[in-house]
């Protein structure tokens, strides 16, 4: 599939220790470099780079489409693979409940508004890049502190278990598609 | 029926009506919602993971939804191990429901309901609990206890539902129950648990102090349902009298003020340990107890454990000749068909926090089987069956209260100076 781009490509960090880049493009047609130190941290994508057999000789003339992530999301996805693809490894989640305190530039990174947030998780879920969905998952658990149980409703937007009967009923009152 | 009692749960803050007053309207922010429930499930659990006990048990009373998903994730084998049993505690000052993870050590969770601070508290958010106002969230940090005081004067049955709500939650069977027979409503509470719709609680502890009728406690013991193991720190006076075989515990009868208990109380009990802390038995009574066994009488019980109240001399509970062996453990050490019978062991264990000493003898019955009496930190008798099965390592789990700091009476300090002036001599 060849896509032309429609907006300027966006420039990733120069990348000194492995050149190897490959092209992404956005359901909204934005395309983006990523290195592929970075895009390894998404093992949605490394898995289709696997299974297309792109190397460091084809790579930037194959660009992947991405139908599923606008070029916004998109574009927070890259600033963070590049930022973290030199981080450790985590070890191995095992027992305890994550406690970790957010790095000030992911904070300011993630420092959007919830219905972006909210598209950003779809699109990391989508992505499965772990550790954006951690910190993703901190920015909202971080909204719980120290709440009461009405707060998280409404800071939720939790439905009561009256209204999730009632959403219920309506959806199996709808007539189906034959109908 | 509970579901919906919880789906109403910390509804609204009750707004105070003042209506000679005239109110100025105000504007009050609109929060952004974060559609949280409009994410994937397996996301949302991620979410969950990242929050307290706290925070968890917050969004599982929001509706029977986040319940369930709540309840999911801690189901995972990852969290589930690591859920200690929670405990419900009734006291006459405060009743409080303590959680205890080990994804966070030293650190105990409770919901706490004191009457001080209820009744110093009067602008605290107020909630809903089957009609009966449940304050909560009132947080504090008390040493390594991190609490939440419930403020109001919510009963014993909507506190247990609310243990109830937890123990669903966090996947946890209904375990642990601390009694105080002081408690202002103890014989209505008691009276509750045993309505055939109330499960028994695996573990109960049972606890007053002198001041307590004799009468009542009687009363008291004969209602408890309970069955795995019963703790009874209740000061009674030497001349109470219960039959401890009305416990029908599998596991153990642990008895703390237990000087008011006889030998012969103990003898046919068939729960698999029995402690007696600060008991009236001397070592006589450890002396009759060997010289039973070792004439063909054989427990039910597995093994007892005395706090005696002379410091004894092990040589004069057992008689014969004997070979010292250098591992207590090693059941290869002690051979069944040899003319010696007992087989005697003297170690001694020291961590930083406790030492320990074992000095003791395993003794082998004509019929074969083994039994050990030994003495732990000087006054501590302890008499085990030795089972079979259990491979090649003789068995000695220590009652845990031998690892707690413990101090010897005036009798006691004598006794130990009389015993090793006579084992100088």
């Amino acid at each position: 599939m060849s896509v032309e781009p429609e907006v300027p490509i966006v420039q990733v960090e120069e990348v000194r220790e492995n050149p190897v880049l490959y092209k992404i493009i956005s359901s909204d047609n934005h395309v983006f470099t990523i290195s592929e130190h970075a895009v390894k941290l998404s093992k949605t994508l490394w898995d289709l780079i696997t299974n297309l057999g792109l190397t460091a000789e084809n790579a930037l003339d194959n660009p992947i489409p991405v139908e599923n992530v606008n070029g916004k999301n998109m574009e927070t996805i890259v600033q963070f693979c590049e930022r973290h693809k030199y981080d450790e490894e985590e070890p191995e989640y095992t027992n305890y409940i994550r406690e970790f305190v957010l790095p000030e530039w992911d904070r300011q990174l993630l420092s959007i508004d919830n219905e972006e947030l909210f598209q950003l998780i779809l699109a990391t879920n989508y992505l499965d890049i772990q550790k954006l969905m951690d910190y993703c998952c901190r920015v909202i658990g971080d909204m719980a502190k120290d709440k009461t149980p009405e707060e998280l409703r409404i800071i939720y937007g939790i439905p009561t278990d009256a209204e999730d009967d009632a959403l219920e009923r309506s959806a199996s009152d709808s007539p189906g598609p034959s109908g | 029926m509970i579901m919906s009692i919880f789906s109403r749960c910390f509804c609204k803050p009750k707004v105070k009506v003042e209506p000679e007053v005239e109110m100025t309207p105000v504007q009050e922010p609109v929060p952004e919602v974060f559609q949280l429930m409009g994410l994937p499930e397996e996301v949302i659990s991620n979410v969950f993971e990242m929050l307290s006990p706290f925070e968890l048990i917050a969004f599982s009373f929001c509706s029977t939804k986040t319940k369930n998903i709540a309840k999911s994730m801690r189901s995972h084998p990852k969290f589930k191990k690591d859920c200690k049993p929670f405990k419900m505690s009734i006291g006459p000052i405060y009743q409080r429901i303590i959680m205890e993870f080990k994804e966070h050590p030293n650190l105990y969770w409770q919901f706490m309901k004191n009457r001080q601070i209820t009744d110093n508290t009067g602008d605290q958010k107020t909630f809903v609990l089957d009609n009966i106002q449940i304050p909560v969230w009132s947080d504090g940090i008390l040493a390594n206890f991190c609490t939440l005081h419930l403020l109001s004067d919510n009963s014993i049955p909507e506190l247990t539902k609310f243990y109830e709500h937890l123990c669903e939650v966090f996947n946890q069977p209904r375990q642990l129950m601390s009694f105080d027979l002081e408690f202002f409503d103890i014989a209505n509470t008691i009276r509750f648990y045993l309505k055939a719709e109330q499960k028994p609680f695996q573990y109960v502890t049972l606890s007053c102090s002198k001041r307590s009728s004799e009468t009542f406690i009687r009363w008291a013991f004969d209602r408890v349902r309970v069955t795995k193991g019963i703790f009874i720190r209740c000061e009674l006076s030497q001349k109470f009298f219960y039959d401890l075989e009305r416990f029908d515990v599998e596991e153990f009868i642990e008895i703390y003020w237990s000087y008011w208990v006889k030998l012969e109380y103990v003898l046919n009990l068939s729960c698999e340990k029995i402690a007696l802390f600060k008991s009236s038995l001397c070592p006589s009574d450890l002396q009759e107890l060997v010289l039973k066994w070792r004439g063909g009488w054989s427990p039910d019980w597995i093994e007892i454990l005395i706090e005696l109240q002379e410091i004894p001399n092990i040589e004069e509970c057992v008689e014969g000749p004997y070979v010292t062996i250098r591992d207590r453990r090693d059941r290869k050490l002690v051979d069944k068909n040899s003319d010696i019978q007992l087989f005697q062991f003297n170690e001694s264990m020291a961590t930083t926090q406790y030492s320990l000493s074992f000095t003791g003898y395993h003794i082998v019955r004509s019929d074969g089987e083994i039994a050990s009496v030994y003495i732990v930190n000087s006054n501590i008798a302890i008499f085990t069956i030795q089972q079979d099965d259990y491979g090649k390592d003789f068995k000695f789990e220590l009652n845990r209260r031998l690892y707690l700091p413990r101090k010897r009476t005036l009798e006691q300090r004598k006794s130990v100076m009389t015993v090793e002036k006579s084992r100088q001599l």
